[in-house]
Formats: structure tokens, C-alpha cells, sequence
């Protein structure tokens, strides 16, 4: 399954096969640090508001697509606000890959991260920020780095199949 | 006037409020504080953000990146950037033991900067953020090295010189870091009804 997180009402591009979609609706509230979500009820963030069980839903998917705004290099709050949430997809011990410091995983699914990004004037300052976030969401989720890709704007996104 | 912005989303003991009190301590002119805790910079802090001529943002690394809420304020202060033209400083700290691992969020604020047309002077990425605050309390020992850049941090500030961004971690070997912490996980979930073992549950 493919779980895409955007930030657009309507998503402009096709999706191949089977998906869930998360887009803005009902308001999510943003992470407090809590972590909650690996020591009260590890899984589940304790933040009730319909957003409390996207770990889970990572753990489902092959596949995590960003659709979102380029802000500064980085998701658009909404989606960065997502994955803040979702955190407990990976379990709070460490293990290191790569020479690094990382978290172990929780589940044994293994996804890859892929970015769709759009904006009018995406700097290539931003675009090597996105590029290296993405490539560092990657390894933390213990996953692969798919393609990251930059549109001038959402109706350019129309032609492409996610 | 140089104001220190704590972007933690906590409201008490967060690692980030550790490294300004560490900062302002090596500031010679005393800095202002504020706080952006939720995705809405509040009056409070909008006014105080005016009269500053130097911001230095605080903030934890969340999924390899500046938390969402944090995120959602630099959209809203960027046209404030962009009238008042501060110089802008950072500290970013994170949970892994690798300060490095924040260059990316030093890079978001960079980013920001560019947008506004503000002067971005530099930051400092620190690792094992989640010893800090204990280890800051035992004095210089093993929080020295973070000592050190922030001390270095202040002296730019004061000059009003841009810095490279300078990556540190905590003076303890990264095997007792991982293991305190690991420890300090299962302490934490049996304060809270809990047992160890069900730091690994998987929900269906
Ligand atoms: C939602 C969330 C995401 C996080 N993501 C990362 C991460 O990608 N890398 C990392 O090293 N630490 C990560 N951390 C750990 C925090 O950066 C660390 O706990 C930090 O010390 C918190 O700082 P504060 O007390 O100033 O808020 C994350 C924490 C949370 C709650």
C-alpha cells in the first residue's frame, strides 16, 4: 500500500494501485514532545484528533509519498506536522547504520520515501535541503530514498502517476 | 537588541531552553527571551521579535528537520524579516548523539533568511539532546564541548560576525549515551503503568 500525505485539498496526480490519503480536513494539532507515543501508549500518539494513528498506517505501507508545498526546503507545515505525529513507527532504542546514530525499528515493513514538491520559485539552496531531508527520512525510517521531484505548482503535478 | 527564541513545543525543561540559558550566560549585553511553543507566534513575542536586531532561534530537530510548528511561525515571521532585516542565529540540538545530524534544519533557517533577504550568521548543531539538560547541571565536564561552541556563538553575536555552523556532541562515548538512554526509555514507561516490554508493541 502507498501512503500519501499532502497538503492539497484534492490531489492533482494519479495514484497506481492501492492507497490511503492524508490531506487537510479536521485540524491536526502539532507534536508537543511528549513522547507520548513510546511511553504511555507506544504506537498511538496521545493527541486524539484523527492523526493519532499514522504510525501505524506507516507500517502498512511500502511506499510514503510527500505531495507538498516547498517551504525553505522542508514539507509545508501540515505535512511536516504528519510526520511529527508519526514518530512511533520507529521504536525509541537506537541502533546505528551507517556510522550514525538512528532508531531501531518497531515493525518490519520496509518503505521507501518519495517527494513531490511544488512551488513557483523553489531556490536550488531549498532543493538540496529536500533532497537531503528526504534522503535522511530514509534511513531513519530504516527505508529508501525514492524520487524527489519539483514542480512549479500543483496543476503541473496533473500529469504525474504516484 | 538581541532576542533568544526558544522554539521547543515545551513549555519547561526542554533542551533547547538549556542551551539559551547556556548562551545567555556567555553573552555580555543581556539578551531578551521569547518563546514560539505553538504554530502561531503570539503578540507578545511578534513585539518583541520587532524591537530585535539579532534573533537566535532555539529549536529540537524533529524528523530530521525543524518541528512543524516552528515551521508554520517562520512563514508567518518572514515578512517581519524582511521589514526589520535581523541577523539571525541558530541552535538546533537533536536526540542522536550526532550534532551533524542537525545540518539540515541549520539549513531550513538558512533557507528562511534567503526568502527574507535577512543576514543568516551561522549556527551551531548539537547531538545528545537528551542528556543535556542532566549533564549541564554537572558543569563544563561532559557538556564542554557544547559549552565551548556556544561560548563561541556569543562572542559572534556580540561582534555581530557570521560563524560556520559548528557541529558538537556531549564528551561521553556514544555506547553510554545510547545505553543511558535506553535506560531511560524503560524507566519511563514504568513511571507511566507500563512495562519494558511494551516499548515494542505493534498495533494492528
Ligand atoms: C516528533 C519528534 C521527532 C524527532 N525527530 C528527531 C530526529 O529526526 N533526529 C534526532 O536526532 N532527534 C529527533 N527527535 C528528538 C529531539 O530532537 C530531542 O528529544 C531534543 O533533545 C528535544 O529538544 P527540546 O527539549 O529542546 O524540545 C525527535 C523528537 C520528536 C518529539
Amino acid at each position: 500500500m502507498k501512503l500519501i500525505i499532502t497538503d492539497l485539498e484534492t490531489l492533482p496526480c494519479r495514484v497506481d494501485g492501492e492507497y490511503k490519503l492524508i490531506r487537510p480536513g479536521r485540524p491536526f494539532r502539532h507534536c508537543v514532545g511528549c513522547f507520548g507515543c513510546w511511553i504511555k501508549t507506544p504506537g498511538v500518539c496521545v493527541i486524539h484528533d484523527g492523526c493519532e494513528m499514522t504510525g501505524r498506517d506507516l507500517s502498512k505501507c511500502s511506499e510514503l509519498i510527500l505531495v507538498s508545498r516547498c517551504v525553505y526546503g522542508c514539507t509545508s507545515p501540515f505535512v511536516k506536522n504528519v510526520l511529527d505525529r508519526a514518530i512511533s513507527y520507529i521504536h525509541p532504542y537506537f541502533a546505528v547504520r551507517g556510522g550514525e546514530m538512528h532508531h531501531r525499528r518497531r515493525y518490519e515493513n520496509r518503505l521507501t520515501v518519495s517527494a513531490y514538491f511544488y512551488g513557483p520559485d523553489i531556490t536550488e539552496a531549498e532543493r538540496a535541503t529536500a533532497e537531503r531531508i528526504v534522503q535522511a527520512n530514509a534511513v531513519n525510517y530504516d527505508g529508501g530514498a525514492g524520487p524527489v521531484r519539483f514542480f512549479q505548482g500543483p496543476e503541473e503535478l496533473e500529469g504525474v502517476t504516484l | 537588541m538581541t532576542v533568544l527564541i526558544n522554539g521547543s513545543p515545551k513549555h519547561s525543561g526542554s533542551a533547547s531552553g538549556t542551551l539559551l540559558d547556556i548562551l545567555k550566560g556567555h553573552m555580555r549585553a543581556e539578551p531578551v527571551m521569547t518563546c514560539l511553543h505553538g504554530p502561531e507566534p503570539g503578540t507578545e513575542s511578534l513585539k518583541t521579535l520587532a524591537e530585535g536586531d539579532v534573533w537566535v532561534f532555539a529549536f529540537p530537530l524533529y524528523v530530521d528537520s525543524v518541528p512543524s510548528h516552528l515551521l508554520a511561525c517562520l512563514t508567518e515571521l518572514e515578512q517581519l524579516a524582511r521589514e526589520k532585516q535581523p541577523k539571525v542565529y541558530a541552535v538546533v540540538n537533536c536526540g542522536f548523539y550526532e550534532g551533524r545530524q542537525n545540518r539540515p534544519a541549520l539549513e531550513i533557517i538558512e533557507n528562511f533568511c534567503a526568502r527574507a533577504g535577512c543576514r543568516w550568521c551561522g549556527g551551531v548543531g548539537a547531538g545528545g539532546g537528551g542528556a543535556l539538560s542532566t549533564l549541564a547541571k554537572l558543569g563544563k565536564g561532559p557538556a564542554g564541548p557544547v559549552d565551548a561552541a556556544l561560548r563561541e556563538l556569543a562572542e559572534n553575536i556580540g561582534s555581530g560576525s557570521r560563524q560556520e555552523n559548528r557541529y558538537v556532541t556531549l564528551g561521553i562515548p556514544r555506547l553510554m549515551y545510547k545505553l543511558a538512554g535506553e535506560m531511560g526509555w524503560r524507566k519511563m514507561i514504568k513511571a507511566n503503568g507500563g512495562r519494558a516490554r511494551d516499548l515494542d508493541k505493534r498495533i494492528t
